[in-house]
């Protein structure tokens, strides 16, 4: 196959990088220069210098962000860039003989099979819909090890492909063994079935995707046969608590810039989600195969963030990877609540961490290793802050207790102290602009394009979403920044966290629940107010924004994890997104099928809560589909034993994995199935 | 979780003097269970849940009530493996994946009714060819493509080993 590359020149791709770079230095260099000529008048003390080396890594690291999406909020007052996938000519390269197949493999562990289903059964109507779904086959690829989730999987994979007349078309698998989490995954599936397909979309278990997307996805890589990877942007839809649908209006109309900044520097070495993206198979195959990192965990075993080693490996090998920024129609969830967000940032953060080996590995480029940097940077940027504010309130309290000289030696007059409100104050300005900045981008951006504003609820509406938007953000970053720090010192203390399923079900925090996840932030606001308050009272001030987010974190949590509230919200055209005004298809056929999927669980013939194991329907399907294995002597008596311990002392006694051996062998699962009639009790629970 | 019984047919007293079990419950539980299994004719459904309880005392003669009910399950199973196998023309075989797979199309598939396993007529022959479009296929064949791990040389670090 060949890599031939476009007609995008390697001298404006350099151009466009050395401008983005010259911005993010130039405009941190004059930030610094304003600070360091404060300090430096009197020299510098160690905490001073402290000072400057925290805030040259935080300015470097918020006008990196902020750079990114002026130069895409540039790019968009222009009309877009042709120097992105969708505008590019087609390039020529070796013909690949037959039309292209796609998988769109979904892999899942532990989650809701209702929503999956759901989500799966609209994306296979809308590629249908598009008339090339023949080209198109389906996998669950599932680690599910949750024994009747796992049996529930099979069921909806079964009803799906009678519904839909898609037996042979749409496929599901189990995996004896999750090894290497949701990369081993992927690696299985290319592994047993890769020669089979040219292309596979990668999903996660939220993911939603019109068929019109994944077909121009498919074209595009058809266009382009030295395009290794292209990445769809996804936005959050389909939200209903308040905490969400803050954050899916802010993806969605902030989110533009951002991406079409991102393709303006990056161009064809972009970079992978890990979802929501169409990958060629034969190069993945060929260069991704992820090895274990030498090394326990959380520094060492397997790679947690595969993608952005992933689309490292396949730049260095010299495909390009490339972000499609005109793409719609590609959606995925936010978790619910503030708590779950950060138990979600809890595993990023230590995939993320892990890469900080990466930018010392000896194969991969420059701007490989900028991208792990700026991975790492997204988290350790929380106890930067956290630290830059403690010594600036330290350094607030020096100042407050060093008595002005006004007269040295001789001299007859006074020596007036310097001031250096203005520079300080300009700094903070700065450093405030390029964070509320690439907001302002967007609300311009709207009043030129008054159709795309209407989908927001019209300027007033979307002007008052942006700025309560802002005011919950901010409130919300102190907390976040405590949790992000906490999270970085328990990684640097070698503490994993491991890979749990993340919890994306709606559900309204209780008092208790909130007391327990933000308890300490009140109190670490409560004292901060208190100290400074009391020391400092200059800076108690300027902390104030701080110290709101923290204190009032637990009644902020409960009220943003309200659907009520959330839809009430809605009501009032707030916080609304194109996709809540104006529904597109896919959305349309995901509730649709979500009501389905609910429905035809509904046996009338069986209690809802019985096991999975009592309905013969479900129990056959996953007898024809487990895997022969002979089974030893010694594994026979142990899954007997189980069945014996499962009789006399309820299925709760036992082990998910117990449970999951016993409904991994024939035997015992028609034992079991027998056994959930005949004794009265639902053996499996 | 005990499955709710639905028209348990009328009590009847099993043969036995003082250790009589009381036989309706049972009768009652197969019947569910055959329904469950997609039969709806209710005369067939009595017909063979008899059948399945006189077997199961057979075999276990004078057992207690759990007992016999496990039995009579078992042999509502075996009797309706048997009539799939033979409507589907398989041979008899201890892969019991054949079988499962017919079954499960069978009671997942809405529009089949189990009634048909039993009436040996025409739409028994026709079942045959409609189940075998219905069969789960979970996964195609395999078509598999070389995916080694990636050697990673660190500074400062180990590498990987390949």
């Amino acid at each position: 196959m060949s890599k031939k590359t476009f007609e995008l020149s390697r001298g404006r791709i350099t151009a466009r990088r050395i401008l983005f770079l010259l911005l993010v230095v130039l405009t941190t260099f004059l930030a610094l220069a304003m600070i360091t000529s404060a300090f430096l008048q009197n020299g510098i003390t160690p905490t001073e210098l402290m000072l400057l080396i925290l805030y040259t890594l935080l300015i470097l690291w918020v006008s990196t962000s902020f750079w990114t999406a002026t130069l895409g909020f540039w790019v968009l007052l222009r009309g877009g860039d042709r120097y992105s996938i969708g505008r590019m000519p087609p390039t020529r390269g070796e013909t690949v003989a037959g039309p292209p197949r796609t998988a769109l493999v979904m892999p899942i562990y532990n989650e809701d099979p209702t929503r999956v289903t759901a989500g799966l059964r609209a994306m296979w109507q809308s590629i249908q819909e598009t008339g090339r779904g023949e080209e198109f086959d389906l996998f669950i690829l599932s680690d599910t090890r949750d024994p009747e989730c796992w049996l529930q999987e099979e069921v909806n994979w079964y009803r799906m492909c009678a519904d839909f007349d898609a037996h042979g078309r749409i496929f599901y698998r189990n995996r004896e063994r999750n090894v290497a989490r949701k990369s081993g995954n992927l690696e299985d599936f290319v592994h047993r079935w890769g020669g089979r397909y040219r292309y596979m979309v990668v999903l996660d278990a939220d993911s939603l995707m019109a068929g019109d997307t994944l077909v121009k996805m498919v074209d595009r890589m058809e266009n382009h046969p030295g395009v290794a990877l292209i990445q769809s942007p996804p936005l959050p839809a389909n939200h209903k608590s308040l905490f969400s649908r803050i954050l899916q209006f802010a993806s969605n109309f902030y989110g533009d810039i951002f991406v079409w900044g991102i393709n303006y520097w990056q161009l064809s070495s972009s970079g992978y989600w890990g979802h929501n993206a169409i990958i060629r198979v034969q190069p993945f195959a060929k260069h991704c195969g992820l090895p274990k990192l030498p090394g326990r965990e959380p520094f060492g075993g397997e790679i947690f963030s595969h993608d952005t080693v992933e689309a490292g490996m396949l730049r260095e090998a010299g495909w390009e990877v490339w972000i499609a920024p005109d793409l719609k129609g590609s959606f995925e969830e936010l978790p619910p609540t503030l708590i779950d967000y950060a138990k979600r940032d809890r595993r990023w953060c230590q995939g993320n961490l892990q890469h900080l080996r990466m930018v010392f590995a000896k194969d991969f480029s420059g701007l490989s290793r900028l991208y792990f940097l700026m991975g790492i940077m997204s988290y350790v940027s929380s106890p930067l802050w956290f630290f830059f504010l403690i010594l600036t309130g330290f350094e607030a309290y020096v100042m407050s207790q060093t008595m002005p000289v006004y007269f040295f030696g001789d001299n007859l007059f006074p020596v007036w102290p310097e001031s250096y409100v203005v520079e300080m104050t300009t700094v903070l300005l700065v450093t405030l602009s390029m964070l509320f900045l690439p907001k302002f981008w967007s609300l311009i951006l709207g009043i030129l394009n008054w159709r795309r504003l209407k989908g927001y609820g019209g300027f007033f509406r979307a002007a008052l979403s942006v700025f309560l938007e802002s005011i919950f953000s901010m409130l919300t970053a102190p907390v976040l920044m405590i949790y992000q720090s906490k999270f970085v010192f328990a990684i640097l203390m070698r503490r994993s966290v491991g890979w749990p399923p993340q919890n994306r079900d709606d559900h309204r925090l209780s008092l208790w629940e909130a007391i327990q996840a933000h308890g300490e932030h009140t109190l670490i606001g409560l004292v901060a107010g208190w100290i400074s308050y009391r020391y400092v009272q200059g800076f108690f001030l300027w902390l104030i924004p701080v110290l709101a987010g923290l204190v009032l974190s637990i009644p902020l949590s409960m009220l943003s994890s309200s659907t009520a509230v959330g839809q009430a919200a809605r009501r009032l055209g707030l916080f609304l997104t194109p996709e809540e005004y104006d529904e597109p298809r896919i959305i349309q056929l995901l509730k649709q099928n979500l009501e389905i999927v609910e429905a035809a669980d509904a046996n009338p013939l069986l209690p809802a809560e019985v096991s999975k194991v009592t309905d013969p329907g479900a129990c056959a399907l996953h007898l024809a589909l487990l895997p022969m294995r002979p089974v030893k002597k010694r594994q026979r008596h142990q899954l007997r034993a189980l069945i014996y311990q499962l009789v006399e002392e309820g299925p709760e006694q036992l082990s998910p994995a117990d449970r999951r051996s016993l409904i991994s062998d024939p035997e015992s699962l028609v034992k079991l199935h027998t056994l959930s009639w005949s004794d009265g009790k639902d053996a499996a629970g | 979780m005990t499955p709710s019984t639905t028209q348990s047919p009328a009590p009847t007293r099993s043969s036995g003097g003082a250790e009589a079990i009381d036989a309706a419950p049972i009768l009652a539980r197969v019947a569910h269970y055959w329904r469950v299994q997609g039969l709806s004719d209710d005369v067939l459904i009595a017909s063979l849940s008899d059948d399945c309880l006189q077997q199961a005392r057979r075999l276990v003669g004078r057992a207690s009530a759990e007992q016999l009910l496990l039995r009579a399950l078992e042999e509502a199973q075996r009797r309706f493996d048997h009539a799939l196998a033979n409507a589907m023309g398989l041979p008899p075989s201890n892969d019991p994946h054949p079988l499962a797979a017919a079954r499960a199309a069978l009671m997942l598939t809405p529009e089949f009714s189990a009634d048909c396993l039993f009436a040996h007529d025409e739409a028994t022959r026709q079942l045959k060819d409609r189940l075998q479009a219905c069969l789960p296929r979970n996964t195609p064949p395999e078509s598999p493509i070389d995916m080694k791990p990636a050697l990673l040389r660190f500074w400062l670090f180990q590498s990987t080993a390949r």
